[in-house]
């Protein structure tokens, strides 16, 4: 290895015996700094003299590029990087919105369970494309719920309806209370006629599912074209309760007719941070 | 009949694993019970719009027969009550149909 030998003397032209050189030109000095040479560092950047392991104190701020956040303490499930001011720190959390399940196709079985929905949204939104296997002009999509074990009791569960069947048709409603033998909520679906290699267009909305300290709301809103024209749209809004505290873990789909559940239906699950 | 009619198929929603359960005979009962009410419920339904459209066609045949022989079917009644309430419902009918402007003159 080459080396260098510096002597310094000082302006009388006596030679010093040690001496701090405070400037050089940059150029009067070439070759590779020796680990044993490299200063200690402080500010974002540190080490120790003499020492090429170097590591950045803190959190890196925004302006350097950084998120200002200490990143090994956060995160999880679904979670996602946010900056919700301008030149604010970025911190970790839920998004607004994620889609749990995208379109996921069914069809051939009688029912349908969608379990083991994540816990960790406050509100849920259930899209449904339904066609019952039943020849018949519409049928009726019943929903359950459950939170470990499904719930079948009929009293835990009211259902209210209103729908409009054709441009100028009739409007028909219905309010159910302790429906039938089986617990459920109530829904208007296509049946499996005219036009065909359609679907029915459902959507719920379940605020707070997650919670374990309140009944259920549940909104929904179906349309269909049951007849292959204008005339055979129908549109119609349906509410419900739970009337359980539990969390919404799992939903449960039936058809009122008891057909099978015809090719192109599908559900997609969104949860919402509100 | 497929192998997942009498099922309920369970989609976990996090790991998107798929489970066929079987039915219970309760529940293949409850599918089969089902089905038979809402097919009988559907035949009323389709034979009650079927006797609402003969009950319409009907009418319109009506509105469009020509007027009976009053005084034909006058004398065709066994008794002169019947025929005296027959007279007074065709003078009801009449007034009414001159109160909401209902006019047969161009009908043949």
């Amino acid at each position: 290895m080459a080396q260098f030998k510096i002597t310094v003397y000082d302006a009388s032209g006596v030679q010093k015996t040690s001496a701090t050189v405070s400037s050089l030109p940059t150029t009067s000095l070439t070759g590779t700094l020796q680990a044993a040479q490299f200063p200690a560092l402080t500010g974002d950047v540190t080490t120790s003299a003499g020492s090429l392991a170097t590591a950045y104190a803190g959190v890196v701020p925004v302006a350097k590029g950084g998120t200002h956040a200490d990143l090994s303490a956060t995160g999880g499930v679904y979670q996602v990087l946010k900056q919700l001011t301008s030149g604010g720190d970025v911190s970790v959390g839920l998004p607004g919105s994620a889609l749990l399940n995208t379109f996921t196709t069914f069809s051939g079985s009688a029912a349908l369970t969608i379990s083991s929905i994540s816990q960790v949204f406050q509100d849920l939104e259930v899209t449904l494309l339904i066609r019952s296997g039943t020849a018949a002009a519409t049928d009726t999509l019943y929903v359950q719920f459950g939170a470990g074990s499904l719930d079948t009791t009929a009293a835990n569960y009211t259902s209210y309806d209103i729908i409009h069947f054709g441009a100028s048709g009739s409007v028909t409603q219905s309010a159910l209370e302790n429906f039938g033998s089986v617990a459920q909520l109530k829904i208007a679906a296509l049946g499996n006629t005219t036009p065909s290699n359609d679907v029915s267009l459902i959507v719920l909305r379940i605020p707070r599912y997650s919670s374990a300290d309140a009944q259920k709301q549940i909104i929904g809103m179906s349309t269909g074209l049951y007849q292959g024209s204008a005339g055979g749209l129908w549109q119609g809004g349906q509410a419900g309760v739970w009337r359980n505290t539990d969390a919404i873990q799992q939903i449960k789909l039936t058809l009122l007719s008891g057909g099978n559940f015809a090719s192109g239906c599908a559900y997609s699950v969104r949860g919402l941070a509100a | 009949m497929t192998d997942v009619e009498f099922a309920n198929i369970v989609y976990n929603s996090q790991t998107g694993e798929k489970v066929v359960i079987p039915f219970t005979p309760e529940e293949v009962a409850d599918t089969l019970s089902r089905r038979a009410a809402f097919a009988q419920e559907q035949a009323a339904r389709e034979a009650a719009q079927e006797a609402a459209k003969a009950e319409q066609v009907a009418l319109e045949e009506k509105a469009t027969t020509k007027p009976v022989n009053e005084e034909k079917l006058l004398a065709s009644l066994p008794d002169d009550d019947l025929r005296e309430i027959i007279i007074n419902l065709w003078a009801r009918v009449a007034y009414l149909e001159k109160r909401l402007g209902i006019d047969h003159s161009a009908k043949g």
